[in-house]
């Protein structure tokens, strides 16, 4: 009983860490067709957000205010700068994010030097979650990956700007003619998206290295979340989080962790020959 | 270091070096990185070239830097006290942005084009596999390999091993453990060669020294979340928790702290003073460690040397295992040259074997049959401050491996 | 009438003028520097097989480097277990055979499922980390994370009569040269034949070409395959020039050679090797010169050059006065 409790409470921390990281992909990718390979960048400076906080000496949690200001900062300089003038060219913005993602790399390498960098723990200890112990932040994780989704469901399904960024989506031209600023729209998105990814690298540094490489396994995870799930809609993240959280969890118990990874991609694929549009499409 | 002569080429990272000066202020490491010699000369023509290949860019860059350092040092320490049979050393210094390809493209190039009499450097055992077998064995040229390694895998006349093979690291750090904290020992590895032997000369060793490996278990290279690993590990209730993971290795220690470590030690080959800082000081407070060096080491070499470096490279400049081990690389390389009494390579080459130096592990040889270093098995446990304790030098250990030259 | 193609046109008098420097090329400099060209030849193969789908037929495929790293592997695992004389010639078959095999596979599963689009190139993105965690895990046959290495040396010409060791740089040159105008010359051959009209048709507009009665997904299969198959090719190359590493499978070698075709202008084919050879050299100049910051720069270049010039460079002398000197068809 304690292993199914435990390993269950695991699914669902994996399956939040995974919604959280790709949440803000996912937004990028559905509202502006971009495909963001600087999305873990901007992971990353979310994390050296919160050690930079610890290294002044404040309190980690000012880096959980401070990240996805400053990055959503950041990401809607990127997109004023650069982005904006490649949307008709889909292919061309992955080339261009994917320079900066090698900008900001090396950018935080010369200003924080090569090496590690830590921060100081937000919650330690555990809580008694049916009877047994669970590590209290991943509990937290959970939490803050349900409000964050809620908020992003609320913002964008039941404001203004949800209606406004929907219109855009569904028909730009038209949102064009009926008076919408939809390039103040995309540089929203693309802010509030970076923001997110902000947020995800503050809320995981107490868990992972922190190092100018850290965001390409996110990266790459995350695309995968986004294939399983579907493109575009952002259902999709959260059953393509569950599925490949859920699953890692559970297959895990009987293969190898590679092997277990291996095949959920690969039924991915198969799953897209089926489901073209992913599991929610 | 004598800038009388300037290769032209240079100007222009001087140049990038003021342009970027501003980027870089408040850097721990940036501000070294930015140095512009990459080069050291002096005296023209006469000077002899060594090359060192760093990972200065992409997923290797946290330790080339420190690298590039102790071989400039090591370089400047024998041109101030005369040079190698009368001739001044000059350092060649390339990036190989953590990647084979480039690796091969930039020793090729120190070799062919500039001339190196030998290479130093790499920690990623790819490159090294890459530089071992398509630059050296190719165009006879000796490779000194400053990291510890799986041993076997890369062999030959001109690759010499100077950094720790399994046994070197694991011999008396295994009955330590199991001494110490009890005999039950749960291993983590990453899926691929170096941690799957060395945990399996782990299991040997228990099973000498009356322990017991209660589980193992390989994960992939991109494994971030380990709470399924961490679960399994406490449900085997371990005395001793030994990881094999390079990169996933602050993420594994980070979160089984979240989960709660309970009685279990840690322990690991890999910590030094540049992995560290990547742990808050309650995480790495207590960690067991076996190395061949560490900067806290109390012998009057190592003394002498850590205040030249830190003179040379400001009070906090680091260096670790791999950087001394490239140090002592240089001056084994200028040990053998005055032994063979000339710059020809093969010479040089063949009187490696049998040579010793006074480190400042200790005194370290290369042993003839091999050319692997015998090292220093050093075991300590990390403060709080990051600083290490010296527990015990077990001294020189032989390398053991198939390898024959 | 070949005097009058040679009067009437300067392109002519350039390429061969080109020609005879590529050829004489390692008579006048180092080792070094032809062993540099022909591996980055090497890469131009790569990325004009990206250009064939790519710039051809829309297929925005963002895990490239699998087909390159397959086509490397096969290679070496061949020359591994196959001990015989002239076994380079069954690697390179295998090595070419092998990546399209998997892109056929690839291919039936993503065409037919109606993955097109950036949406394509998110999913071969993700399949380069699986190929690449597969070959690492697989170590007995792929030598895992230090890579492969101890096989056989390739060797050319006649076994037993006349044998060419490809580690030689000049050998591996001359054989390299040869293939990237043979690759050139049958790609060219490909986009002008009939089949390669329908291709670009699907670039266009898909559904038109469906509602025309072609079979869509299949010949989006087929081009696929062959570009797969090229990759593997020049993979197989690449064995005598590098490493065999799981590093040949990297996200950040699938981005480069998008790079590489982008800057040289997608759709063109020569442009896939302007592009490669002025994007490697501009690499080995600033590492060369910038050992810290040479990654910054590219990155940089990489951002103004899709910004500035989104046709890239033989776009881009195509619409100005260089017209004649590059050999691509006006259409």
């Amino acid at each position: 009983m304690e292993a199914l409790v435990i390993q269950t409470l695991n699914g669902v921390s994996l399956a939040s860490i995974l919604i959280l990281t790709s949440l803000g992909l996912a937004v990028i990718f559905g509202m502006l067709g971009v495909v963001n390979l600087a999305h873990g960048e901007l992971f990353m400076l979310g994390a050296y957000a919160v050690a930079t906080m610890s290294k002044l000496g404040l309190s980690p949690w000012w880096g959980l205010l401070v990240a996805p200001i400053v990055v959503g900062a950041i990401g809607m300089l990127i997109e004023r700068t650069i982005i904006r003038r490649l949307y008709h060219r889909p292919i061309d913005t992955l080339l261009a994010t994917w320079g900066v993602s090698i900008v900001i790399r090396q950018v935080v390498r010369l200003i924080y030097g090569t090496g590690h960098m830590s921060s100081t723990s937000l919650m330690v200890g555990s809580t008694t979650v049916f009877g047994y112990e669970y590590p209290t932040y991943r509990l937290f994780v959970i939490l803050v990956t349900v409000l964050v989704v809620l908020l992003t469901f609320f913002l964008y399904f039941k404001t203004t700007f949800g209606l406004k960024i929907r219109l855009v989506i569904s028909n730009r031209s038209m949102a064009r003619a009926l008076g919408i600023n939809t390039s103040k729209t995309d540089m929203w998105a693309f802010g509030i998206a970076s923001a997110l990814g902000g947020l995800a690298g503050a809320i995981m540094s107490p868990l992972v290295t922190i190092d100018p490489e850290m965001g390409l396994a996110f990266l790459a995870k995350g695309f995968i979340v986004v294939i399983v799930g579907g493109i575009g809609s952002l259902y999709g993240v959260i059953a393509g989080g569950a599925v490949i959280g859920g699953g890692e969890a559970a297959i895990s118990f009987l293969l190898r962790p590679v092997v277990a990874q291996i095949i959920i991609v690969l039924l991915a694929v198969v799953i897209i020959r089926v489901r073209p549009k992913g599991i929610t499409g | 270091m004598s800038k009388t002569e300037k290769p032209n080429h240079l100007s222009g990272a001087t140049l990038s070096r003021r342009r970027f000066g501003k980027l870089a202020v408040g850097a721990a490491v940036g501000g070294t990185v930015l140095q512009a010699p990459w080069i050291i000369s002096a005296r023209g023509e006469e000077t002899v070239k060594l090359g060192g290949l760093f990972h200065m860019t992409g997923a290797g860059s946290v330790w080339g830097p420190s690298m590039q350092q102790c071989m400039e040092y090591a370089i400047n320490e024998i041109n101030s006290s005369g040079g190698v049979l009368g001739r001044q050393l000059a350092m060649l210094a390339e990036d190989d942005n953590t990647s084979p390809d480039i690796g091969i493209q930039k020793s090729t190039k120190m070799i062919q084009a500039d001339g190196a009499k030998a290479l130093f450097g790499v920690v990623y055992s790819s490159v090294r596999a890459a530089v071992a077998a398509n630059v050296a064995a190719r165009f006879r040229v000796p490779y000194f390999y400053p990291t510890y390694w799986e041993g076997g895998t890369s062999c030959g006349r001109y690759y010499v091993s100077m950094g720790a093979v399994p046994n070197q690291q694991l011999d008396y750090f295994i009955p330590y453990l199991v001494e110490k904290f009890g005999p039950r020992i749960y291993c983590v590895g990453q899926d691929y060669i170096w941690p799957r032997q060395s945990i399996e000369i782990v299991e040997t060793l228990l099973k000498k020294h009356g322990g017991e490996l209660v589980g193992k278990e390989f994960v992939p290279f991109d494994q971030s979340d380990w709470s399924s690993v961490i679960r399994r590990i406490k449900d085997a209730k371990p005395d001793v928790f030994f990881p094999f993971i390079g990169g996933g290795l602050v993420d594994c220690i980070k979160q089984y702290y979240d989960f709660g470590l309970g009685e279990t030690a840690i322990a690991s080959t890999l910590m030094d003073e540049l992995f560290v800082p990547a742990f808050p000081p309650e995480l790495r407070e207590g960690m067991q460690c076996s190395v061949s060096y560490l900067m806290d080491l109390d012998n009057p070499v190592n003394n002498a040397f850590i205040a030249g470096y830190k003179k040379a490279y400001g009070e906090d400049a680091v260096v670790n295992n791999m950087g001394e081990a490239l140090y002592d690389s240089v001056h084994l390389w200028k040990l053998a040259t005055e032994k063979a009494g000339s710059f020809d390579i093969e010479d040089t080459v063949d009187a490696l074997g049998g040579l010793s130096f006074n480190a400042p592990q200790g005194e370290i040889s290369i042993q003839a049959s091999s050319n692997h270093a015998a090292l220093h098995q050093i075991i300590a446990e990390v403060r709080a401050d990051g600083s290490f304790e010296v527990i015990k030098d077990f001294g020189k250990v032989e390398p053991i491996t198939d390898c024959k030259v | 009438m070949i005097n009058n193609v040679l009067y009437k046109q300067p392109k002519f008098w350039v390429l061969g003028i080109l020609f005879l420097a590529l050829c004489a090329f390692p008579q006048v400099t180092s080792g070094y520097q032809t062993s540099l060209l022909a591996k980055f030849l090497v890469f131009g193969i790569f990325a004009l097989s990206l250009d064939l789908i790519w710039g051809y037929s829309g297929i925005v495929n963002f895990g490239h480097a699998i087909f390159f790293g397959a086509g490397a592997y096969a290679m070496g695992i061949a020359l591994k277990y196959l001990p015989f004389a002239g076994a380079t010639y069954f690697a390179v078959i295998f090595a070419i055979l092998v990546p399209m095999l998997i892109g056929i596979l690839l291919g039936y599963f993503l065409f037919y499922g109606r993955v097109g689009g950036v949406f394509f190139g998110v999913v071969t993105l993700a399949l380069t980390g699986v190929v690449q965690s597969i070959i690492i895990i697989s170590s007995d046959l792929t030598g895992g994370m230090n890579g492969l290495f101890d096989f056989a040396p390739p060797k050319l010409g006649i076994p037993g009569l006349i044998e060419f060791d490809l580690y030689s740089p000049t050998v591996a040159y001359y054989t390299v040269l040869a293939a990237a105008i043979g690759c050139y010359l049958l790609a060219r051959y490909i986009v002008n034949s009939d089949f390669g009209r329908v291709i670009q048709a699907i670039r266009e507009d898909e559904d038109r070409v469906e509602y025309l009665g072609y079979n869509v997904p299949f010949l989006k299969v087929v081009i696929f395959a062959i570009a797969c198959g090229m990759a593997g090719f020049s993979g197989a190359l690449y064995v005598p020039l590098g490493f065999i590493s799981p590093d040949l499978l990297s996200i950040e070698r699938s981005a480069v050679v998008l790079v590489w075709v982008a800057v040289g202008g997608r759709g063109t084919l020569i442009g896939a090797f302007v592009g490669t050879l002025a994007v490697s050299y501009m690499q080995t100049f600033l590492s060369d010169q910038f050992v810290v910051l040479w990654l910054l720069f590219i990155g940089v270049l990489a951002i103004l050059v899709i910004l500035i010039w989104p046709t890239g460079i033989v776009g881009f002398a195509k619409r100005y006065s260089l017209r004649s000197i590059f050999p691509f068809k006006q259409s």
